[in-house]
């Protein structure tokens, strides 16, 4: 019964976790392949490192600390794709009151937006990922990526102003 | 606030960063000149506009294949063997079963539980009387945020040796275990997360 509860308690956390963990990845590497294969090497190394776990703060820090790594590297390995696939970014329903006129500009805007973020430089992505889309604030992310979080609100500031001048140059074009 | 100013400030608007009176300030100047109030609107459609992009979900089934594939990958051969696991499981079960231990005894699960206070908890918990135990989980589990089929259950079962048996088999009881119980767990420092594991994995195997 000891046994089986203790497999049971990694069981759980796995179940527990999984989707945040595949979230993190999904936002970083190029394909839901990909991010699959972020999550299955992360379980697996949370439970080979889980006898050594001495997380300086808590233990979603540390899974999240381990996803960003384990999927940068991912990344890097591979050197052949971007960080996302543009064609993986999806919209949301139209508003069915907008004009077919409004409608055309909202694809064109989001698909500058798409362009946009997909061409932030990786770290810059990745804080502004975490901080937009994870909502993460910026002391956690200084925990996880051990950085001030000056340096992190530079980045997620610049990424910003990136993101704005690149959408503005597509849309005058 | 000058238009340098405002640039420089107009984006910790939208990231929950500004003060009041920054944000009174920015407003105050987009009124007042109108291509700093241009910027301010595409900055807001900027953020509406990320605010539709999303990536595709992955398939229902998939949730559901992701631990099978770990316990493959895990057994066949990136592990040494199976004693490892169970041996390397054990910590987010015992601290799981300790965050569950935390919430039902100890704490407003808002706050961090100082761990001198939690150990206390759990020698207390061992050396008095089983009936303290299951009144607790009478008490606790009024209150508690386990749901209620995971309520029923702990009642139905409910007799001193039953309690004892979830306690130490870390099986059904964990199921349950809230986010807020987790959220506790989570907010503790190494060295609190190192002690709590030891005095929780010394509770399962008494």
């Amino acid at each position: 019964m000891f046994r089986a509860g203790r497999a049971e308690g990694f069981n759980m956390l796995v179940r527990r976790y999984q989707q945040k963990v595949y979230w993190i990845a999904r936002r970083i590497v190029p394909s839901h392949e990909d991010a699959d294969d972020v999550v299955q090497d992360v379980f697996i190394r949370v439970h080979d490192g889980l006898k050594d776990f001495r997380a300086e703060s808590g233990f979603y820090t540390w899974v999240y600390r381990i996803t960003v790594n384990v999927a940068l590297n991912a990344v890097r390995a591979r050197k052949v794709k971007k960080l996302i696939r543009l064609d993986d970014l999806t919209d949301q329903p139209f508003d069915q009151n907008e004009s077919p006129v409004d409608r055309l500009e909202q694809t064109e805007y989001q698909a500058a937006l798409r362009k946009a973020i997909d061409k932030l430089p990786a770290k810059q992505k990745l804080v502004f990922t975490m901080r937009y889309q994870d909502e993460l604030s910026y002391e956690e992310i200084a925990r996880i990526l051990n950085k001030s979080v000056g340096g992190l609100k530079a980045n997620y500031f610049h990424a910003l102003k990136k993101i704005q001048d690149s959408v503005r140059r597509d849309i005058q074009k | 606030m000058t238009c340098a100013e405002f640039r420089h400030t107009v984006y910790t608007l939208f990231d929950g960063e500004a003060a009041p009176e920054e944000t009174r300030a920015v407003e105050e100047h987009a009124a007042s000149c109108a291509s700093c109030r241009a910027l301010l609107a595409e900055i807001r459609q900027m953020f509406a506009g990320m605010k539709g992009l999303r990536l595709p979900e992955p398939a229902h089934a998939y949730w559901g294949s992701i631990l099978p594939r770990i316990h493959e990958a895990v057994g066949s051969g990136r592990r040494t063997s199976l004693g490892d696991i169970l041996v390397h499981a054990v910590l987010p079960a015992s601290a799981t079963l300790a965050a569950l231990i935390i919430g039902m005894f100890l704490l407003p699960l808002q706050h961090q539980a100082p761990v001198d206070e939690i150990s206390e908890g759990l020698r207390g918990a061992q050396a008095e009387d089983i009936q303290l135990l299951e009144e607790q989980f009478s008490f606790t589990l009024s209150s508690d945020p386990l749901s209620p089929v995971d309520a029923v259950d702990l009642r139905a079962n409910g007799d001193r040796d039953q309690i004892l048996s979830i306690f130490r088999s870390s099986g059904p009881a964990l199921s349950s275990v809230e986010d807020e119980h987790m959220r506790a767990f989570e907010g503790m420092s190494d060295a609190e997360l190192g002690r709590l594991f030891d005095l929780a994995d010394n509770t399962i195997r008494q």
